[in-house]
């Protein structure tokens, strides 16, 4: 026996329950994980039972939550944040919810709109969005409240964005692309022989939809409407770049505000994202009830064939209209008068007049102010180094969750670690990174690395989910194959498996890099001189800037997203598989 | 060349412990191809996969090729990429990024093997897919990948081949073809096989050797001519071919023995005392005269499949009991109608009832 195990030294006994590589992996990817959420979140208790800013010796005192509730504006303020999110989470999905019906289930020409609507919130990052919004509604300079003044004579403005509903009017059209992008797939998976059994049982069209279609996608839209309720709650860009001028403070304007006060009051701010942090977690323990029968309804089947489409008809145009509509309002509109904008020398209304004023000085301006080209690289640099390393990260925990037979228990905690930060705001992770690190002895605050460690930490949930989604059509026997044939751990990770699932990391570090660049929640709280980052940058310039040079600071800002968008994408297709 | 002593695995389901393998041992010869026959879920995957390193048993040990790659007592468990197997999968696992010959190369490739393009285009020849060398493999017909992933699993010249249900995402007509293909293959590199499926007809075309599995266990061992002519167990003559069972007493006469069954008294010639089981096969069920003496019945017809060369009738005896099945070549037979069967003394095959009961009787997972 000792003889053949000198031949083949395979037969080795080092691989007996010596920690192989994937379980130190695990180990490494909990900690890891474990690090960047975990901390920033739980430091928020320390910041609210103590009155002490960080870094001195901490006081330990209740005083802090009893002043931070004990004042009624805080509860209105939860009140109106609470009325606008529920405002904007319905009318998302009932606009979101019926555009994937019109697209799923009918002849609508709509379907050659979807690569449009993906593509306009990455165009569109929700700062300029709302930007295009205020150039359009603002009462006094606003493009629309200027046609009316100076073609139609309205002296007053007759829309005000500066409004509870000017909010909830551009809230919704900053999350519509993506309610709609969550609420197609389920439209999609829904097994339409169940809707179909219902007709020949000899249901017409709405007693189908309220007994079959309805129920059966109810966990579906019950859940989108939750992590829609939650992520308008944490929007701050709204609240801040129209309620705050228009004095409309919202629960995510005051935590803003305690941040920003001189002396910053990190303590009410710890105390403040505490309840925030509580209403997420009852919000996603709520999510988690309402999807989680979802086996119970069996929607997704593995059918290919298009269900039987409902003809349209003669409200085939009405359909296209709403489609060109809502791309104008979601994209169209707000693109053209931040570019019509750029090239004025102040707001103006459409008009020969206006024609002769046109002008490049504003861009001139825009390349002048230092922070402006800094923000823009800091983004670039931040999103694709975020981009690589959630991919990394994400990839890794997929792979692990999809491959590995033991510690399932562990992969299951590492699954929603890095899972769970889809439902935290991002403000809870800039207040929260901004006191650890003020905490901690490592020079990170005030640094790129903060913001490095928050958008990694914020993205990471979507990388782990385009990874899962490539790596799962990689049949397990592609890698087995490969170990039978005599490669090691190694070689099938780059030869078999990076290989084959390239397309959905590139398009994980693609999508990661564009979300990271128009973070601003978590960004407001951690950047500094020098560090200044786009999206912030933008809400600075709205403070105290000129729109004009603000717009051509953007127009060039979105051509610079679009050449990255156009490039990663070429790449992604090139390393596609040949079939 | 391979051998596989007290093989165990277990299987966590809810909060029971199910055996996936309780205690399998078993020799392959070398150059024999042998075969695990049984339905889904009885294990004989688990094995090829424990064999091949893909699982790791919870006891036992395996040997290749007079090395030990797996053994629970001394702690050796060697990778798959050191045990110099080749391996078909069930989804033939053809790399979708690669070439026909990139895919058959890898193997030599990473064992750092010399003359890696001689080999692959001999591994392609034998397979008959040279000239498709550098065509993607994902552009390949289903009996195409089944021959890359062929001479893929060979290249290398593995100790041993395994090949886990190769041929069951096949369709009828091709499955049939590459069987005889598989079996010339085997002839002539002389590979050590074990070979995994749940198809009778697969395994009694191919094999030198079949083992029978339920629920974890061998049922029966052996040639394929011994185990369609005289099963020992009632699983294994129902599994291949599905068995009219029938039990009894028997009691020992000149010549055989006579066992009295719900259907009546049947002669066979083997000889049998006792509580015992006995089998039919449905074309060992001949429709006859009606007439008097040993093994003749009268039945009604129940149902009737019309099956190309022969029938498939469904005969309830009037004497009672259960249905009989048989095969016979004869002209459409109306519901109802009254038959005379006969069945030769000789086919009446005798299991022994505490025997074939012992071995399929499912035991509980040991603690």
């Amino acid at each position: 026996m000792a003889l053949s195990e000198l031949a083949w030294p395979g037969a080795s006994r080092r691989e007996w329950h010596a920690p192989s590589a994937d379980t130190w992996l695990l180990g490494a990817l909990v900690l890891v994980v474990g690090w960047l959420i975990v901390p920033p979140l739980a430091i928020l208790v320390y910041g609210s039972v103590t009155d002490t800013p960080p870094a001195v010796a901490p006081h330990f005192t209740l005083d802090t939550l009893h002043y931070a509730y004990a004042r009624p504006r805080i509860w209105s303020a939860l009140w109106r944040s609470a009325v606008y999110a529920a405002s904007t989470a319905s009318l998302v999905l009932v606009i979101g919810g019926f555009l994937a019906w019109l697209i799923e289930r009918t002849d609508s020409r709509l379907r050659s709109f979807v690569d449009l609507f993906t593509l306009a919130p990455i165009l569109m990052p929700s700062v300029l969005l709302i930007s295009g919004w205020i150039l359009l509604l603002g009462p006094k300079s606003g493009m629309i409240n200027l046609i009316a003044r100076d073609w139609f004579g309205h002296a007053a403005p007759v829309l005000d964005i500066y409004s509870f509903w000017g909010m909830v009017w551009v809230g919704t059209l900053q999350e519509l692309p993506l309610a709609f992008l969550w609420l197609w797939p389920a439209f999609r998976a829904m097994n339409p022989d169940l809707e179909e059994a219902a007709h020949v049982a000899g249901a017409g069209f709405f007693t189908t939809l309220r007994r079959i279609t309805l129920p059966i996608l109810r966990p579906t839209i019950v859940g989108a409407w939750i992590i829609f309720f939650i992520y308008s709650l944490g929007a701050l860009s709204v609240p801040l770049l129209i309620g705050l001028p228009a004095k409309i403070f919202l629960y995510s304007t005051e935590i803003y505000l305690a941040y920003r006060r001189v002396p910053s009051d990190l303590n009410i701010a710890s105390a403040y994202s505490l309840l925030f942090l509580l209403v997420t977690v009852f919000s996603i323990w709520a999510y988690r009830r309402a999807t989680g029968d979802a086996s119970r309804f069996v929607t997704v089947t593995g059918k290919a064939y298009r269900p039987r489409l409902i003809r349209l008809g003669r409200w085939q145009l009405a359909s296209t209209a709403l489609g060109v509509v809502l791309l104008l309002l979601i994209a169209g509109l707000p693109m053209f008068v931040l570019i019509w904008n750029a090239f004025l020398p102040y707001p103006q209304a459409p008009s020969i007049a206006s024609i002769q004023l046109l002008t490049g000085k504003n861009f001139a301006a825009a390349l002048d102010y230092e922070p402006a080209k800094r923000a823009v690289a800091n983004s670039l640099l931040l999103g694709l180094f975020a981009g690589l390393i959630a991919t990394a990260l994400g990839a890794l925990i997929a792979w692990l969750s999809l491959r590995m037979k033991r510690a399932r228990g562990w992969i299951a905690l590492l699954d929603q670690l890095a899972t769970a930060p889809l439902a935290i705001p991002g403000m809870i992770f800039g207040v929260g990174l901004a006191w650890l690190y003020l905490v901690l002895p490592v020079p990170v605050y005030g640094t790129r690395w903060i913001l490095l460690f928050a958008y990694v930490a914020i993205h990471l949930p979507f990388a782990v989910r385009i990874c899962m989604s490539g790596l799962s059509q990689l049949h397990p026997e592609l890698e087995e194959a490969g170990a039978v044939a005599g490669a090691g751990w190694l070689t099938r990770i780059t030869r078999i498996v990076l290989r084959l699932a390239a397309p959905s990391l590139v398009a994980s570090v693609l999508y990661v890099a564009l979300r990271a660049f128009r973070e601003y929640a978590a960004s407001i709280f951690l950047t500094a001189p020098g560090t200044e980052v786009f999206a912030v940058l933008v809400l600075d310039m709205w403070e105290g800037g000129n729109s004009n040079i603000l717009s051509a600071y953007v127009t060039m800002v979105m051509a610079v997203i679009s050449v990255v968008a156009i490039a990663f994408g070429r790449i992604g297709r090139r390393l596609g598989v040949h079939a | 060349m391979i051998s596989v002593r007290h093989l165990t695995k277990r299987f966590e389901a809810g909060s029971e412990r199910v055996h996936a393998l309780d205690d399998v041992g078993f020799d392959v010869e070398s150059h024999q191809f042998f075969t695990l026959l049984g339905p889904s879920g009885c294990g004989k995957s688990t094995i090829l996969r424990c064999v091949a390193g893909l699982e790791t048993p919870d006891a036992g040990e395996i040997d290749i090729g007079g090395r030990t790659v797996f053994s629970s007592v001394r702690r050796i468990n060697s990778p798959p990429n050191r045990r110099r197997i080749g391996m078909v999968f069930q989804s033939y696992a053809i790399w979708p990024h690669m070439t026909v010959a990139q895919n058959v190369s890898f193997p030599l490739e990473v064992q750092r093997r010399p003359d890696v393009r001689t080999r692959t285009m001999a591994a392609l020849d034998v397979v008959g897919l040279a000239a498709l060398a550098d065509r993607y493999a994902s552009r390949l017909s289903g009996g195409q990948q089944q021959r890359v992933a062929f001479a893929r699993a060979v290249v290398g010249e593995p100790e041993v081949l395994l090949l886990d249900e190769p041929l069951s995402n096949l369709d009828a007509a091709l499955r049939e073809q590459m069987c005889a293909e598989l079996r010339k293959l085997h002839e002539r590199l002389q590979l050590t096989t074990l070979y995994v499926t749940h198809d009778q007809g697969e395994a009694l075309s191919m094999s030198d050797r079949i083992a029978v599995m339920r629920e974890g266990r061998f049922v029966e061992v052996a040639t394929p001519e011994l185990l369609w002519n005289a099963p020992r167990t009632v699983f294994a003559a129902q599994f291949l071919g599905g068995a009219n069972i029938l039990t009894g007493d028997a009691t020992p006469v000149p010549g055989g023995s006579v066992v009295s069954t719900v259907i009546g008294a049947l002669r066979s010639t083997r000889t049998a005392s006792g509580p015992v089981s006995v089998f039919i096969r449905p074309e060992n069920v001949s429709l006859a005269a009606v007439g008097e003496g040993a093994n003749r019945f009268e039945c009604t017809v129940v149902a009737q499949r019309f099956q190309g060369d022969k029938r498939d009738l469904e005969l309830q005896p009037k004497s009672g009991g259960q249905v009989l099945r048989c095969k016979a070549q004869t002209g459409v037979l109306p519901k109802d109608r009254t038959v005379a069967i006969y069945i030769l003394p000789a086919d009446v095959e005798v299991l022994s009832q505490d025997a074939s009961e012992a071995a399929v009787a499912p035991r509980p997972a040991r603690p």
